[in-house]
């Protein structure tokens, strides 16, 4: 018997009631555009071609929390980003060049921002681990808005963002189980 | 009036002393030194309330901090003699009257040892076992009338000192003008010509620590540090000179993690490109530039002073690996053409440049246009090959893509200042007219693409500028 099971006939035994403490559900940043939430201390994958509006949608709903974008090599475009209401004064801009894992774990590690958006790729699974522990210890939501590597398991979770009718659409991509953990988790 | 004293009963370098000093001036601007065995600290004016045990607490990791393993006692009065009778006699909660005749040597002179002085209370001491008293609690329980007739004017000044009466001036403590903490390697290493990085490390620990402590103290984060590696001198071999290490922080900073892990990097970066050859023997870090920084009195509410130099720390660290120009901030100007509507700005060193951060960022959002931007920006317009709804880009090196078209949003003409002659932009800008339009593709992006006016536009030149992801 796998050890899951193993675990899940003991929480079900009723001489054992009580004796197990519910695990907490993870605290959830409020996201419009997916009602159960974004997960704070963990890595969620955007993508699709509207992922860096969702993001940026994601950014103007909580202009209390500080921020960060990194980029390899620079892209974004700010006024875009005045546009879709983002505060730059609480956004902090890092073009990372040939450092870009280092710089990128070095933000989630700072404790100083609440929002990680990641907007080109991490070369591997050992860095996206890296950078899962450091979430998880920030308490920061990272959003990682490029595409992954090959194995990519340290990502809880996989949205896809879209356009309707000229809007941005999100929806997750990680199949119906996942939505209902998700969905599941929200506070 | 609350005094706090931290002696040190075997002693403490003169230097290692005033720099413990120098950081007590975070709990209060007055601070007082006595020679080489104690620092007193006057609470009562501070800003902030402490507790007793608050400020052991405090005192004591500084005291570990400057002075090492070597034992130090706390002692904390009404005034700075009482506050010394107590660290060198109030062990294990021994009342005040308990304590030896001795114990007035510290209420006569609690600042500097005056030899005099001395005589004088050994030989009041010495007067007043010849009438049986043994402890303080005697000599206070004598009556008040005739003391000065009886052993002297000296006499009844102590007594009015134990009573809290007519107190000693402070004498006035000025720190070093020079931030500049040193340590030597351990000897253990020589004849090793490659150092052991630990011993880098550790020894950049401890240095970096004390110099956050002296740099707290004076309210000050350093801009600029300087780190200098002395070199073993070899008999019949010429000196090699120190290596000399100079660090410009982008954002100063204060906090002891940071400034070591700034210095840290530097000089294991140094070191690989550049190996000593020689065995190190001393370490000195330096605080070459100095801004103001926040109030050395934290308050034990607000968290918010800690954030702000855990930010500060990770942006110099950033800056320093990646360059200055690397970790900015956006700020948004009222200019014609893509490629001039903003600037990186240096992140905010002072609370002032923070709020101007703040309106310079609501100012943004009437000076951007109205008409949607992409959310990114080529580096510098590539230029596309239009095949019928074909939309080609030869990148080169296999970089090539295309898209097909779906439909043409536009223009949006974006002109000149028309003051200005033809050919002339502003500012230094090139000029600009241009038509831009946002092309809807197949796969659900949305391009930027322009072409400019006049004779390129009839050619059917395009270029592609952005793109809405």
């Amino acid at each position: 018997m796998p050890p899951s099971a193993r675990l899940l006939r003991l929480t079900q035994d009723p001489a054992l009631e009580g004796a197990f403490i519910p695990t907490r559900p993870r605290p959830r940043l409020g996201f419009s555009l997916h009602a159960p939430g974004l997960l704070r201390g963990g890595l969620t994958h955007l993508d699709g071609p509207a992922r860096v509006e969702a993001a940026l949608r994601l950014l103007s709903e909580h202009p209390g929390q500080r921020a960060a974008w990194i980029e390899a090599r620079l892209s974004a475009y700010p006024p875009a980003f005045v546009q879709r209401g983002v505060d730059l004064a609480r956004l902090l801009f890092v073009e990372a060049k040939g450092y870009f894992p280092w710089a990128v774990q070095e933000l989630a590690r700072s404790q100083v921002f609440g929002i990680l958006a990641v907007a080109a790729p991490l070369p591997d699974a050992r860095s996206l681990r890296r950078l899962q522990l450091a979430a998880e210890r920030a308490g920061c939501a990272v959003l990682l808005a490029a595409p992954l590597p090959g194995e990519a398991w340290p990502v809880r979770e996989r949205l896809w963002c879209g356009w309707e009718g000229g809007e941005p659409r999100v929806r997750d991509a990680g199949g119906e189980g996942r939505t209902a953990r998700a969905a599941g988790e929200g506070s | 009036m609350s005094v706090a004293c931290l002696r040190f009963p075997a002693g403490l370098p003169k230097a290692g002393l005033r720099a413990l000093g120098e950081a007590c001036l975070r709990f209060s601007s007055q601070v007082a030194l006595r020679g080489e065995e104690a620092v007193f600290v006057e609470t009562g004016g501070s800003r902030l309330l402490y507790g007793e045990a608050r400020l052991r607490a405090g005192l004591g990791a500084l005291g570990r901090r400057f002075a090492g393993a070597a034992p130090a006692r706390f002692g904390w009065g009404a005034h700075a003699g009482e506050a010394l009778a107590l660290a060198r006699h109030g062990a294990e909660g021994t009342p005040r009257e308990r304590w030896p005749l001795e114990a007035l040597h510290a209420y006569a002179s609690p600042f500097t040892p005056d030899e005099a002085v001395a005589r004088a209370v050994d030989a009041l001491c010495a007067g007043l076992r010849g009438l049986g008293l043994t402890d303080l609690g005697g000599f206070l329980a004598l009556p008040e009338r005739g003391w000065g007739g009886r052993f002297g004017a000296d006499a009844a000044l102590l007594r009015e000192r134990l009573g809290g009466r007519l107190l000693m001036g402070w004498p006035r403590f000025e720190p070093d003008p020079r931030l500049e903490e040193c340590a030597e390697f351990l000897e253990e290493s020589e004849g090793a010509a490659d150092p052991d990085p630990a011993a880098f490390v550790f020894l950049l620990q401890s240095l970096c620590s004390r110099l956050s402590a002296r740099l707290r103290g004076r309210a000050l984060r350093a801009s600029g540090l300087r780190l200098r590696i002395g070199l073993e001198r070899v008999r019949g071999v010429p000196d090699a000179a120190d290596r000399v290490l100079g660090v410009e922080l982008a954002v100063p900073v204060a906090e002891p993690t940071g400034l070591r892990r700034i210095l840290g990097e530097r000089l294991a970066a140094d070191l690989a490109a550049r190996p000593l050859g020689r065995r190190p023997v001393r370490l000195t870090v330096e605080a070459t530039s100095t801004v103001p920084g926040f109030h050395p009195q934290r308050d034990a509410f607000d968290r918010r002073e800690e954030e702000v130099e855990s930010r500060d720390t990770l942006l110099a660290r950033l800056a320093q690996r990646l360059g200055d120009d690397a970790v900015f901030y956006a700020r948004i100007r009222a200019r014609h053409g893509a490629e001039w509507t903003w600037t990186r700005r240096a992140p905010p060193a002072t609370p002032a440049e923070e709020a101007d951060l703040g309106r310079a960022s609501l100012a943004a959002r009437g000076a951007v246009p109205a008409v949607p931007r992409p959310t990114r920006l080529t580096r510098l317009p590539l230029p596309l090959l239009r095949a019928g709804d074909w939309l080609l880009y030869f990148g080169g090196s296999g970089k090539g893509r295309r898209w097909r078209a779906l439909d043409w949003e536009g223009p949006e003409r974006v002109d000149g200042l028309w003051w200005m002659a033809s050919g002339a932009g502003a500012e230094g800008a090139p000029p600009v007219d241009r038509d831009y339009w946002r092309v809807r593709t197949e796969g659900g992006m949305d391009l930027w693409v322009f072409c400019r006016q006049g004779e390129e536009a009839r050619a059917g030149a395009l270029w592609l500028r952005g793109w809405w992801s």
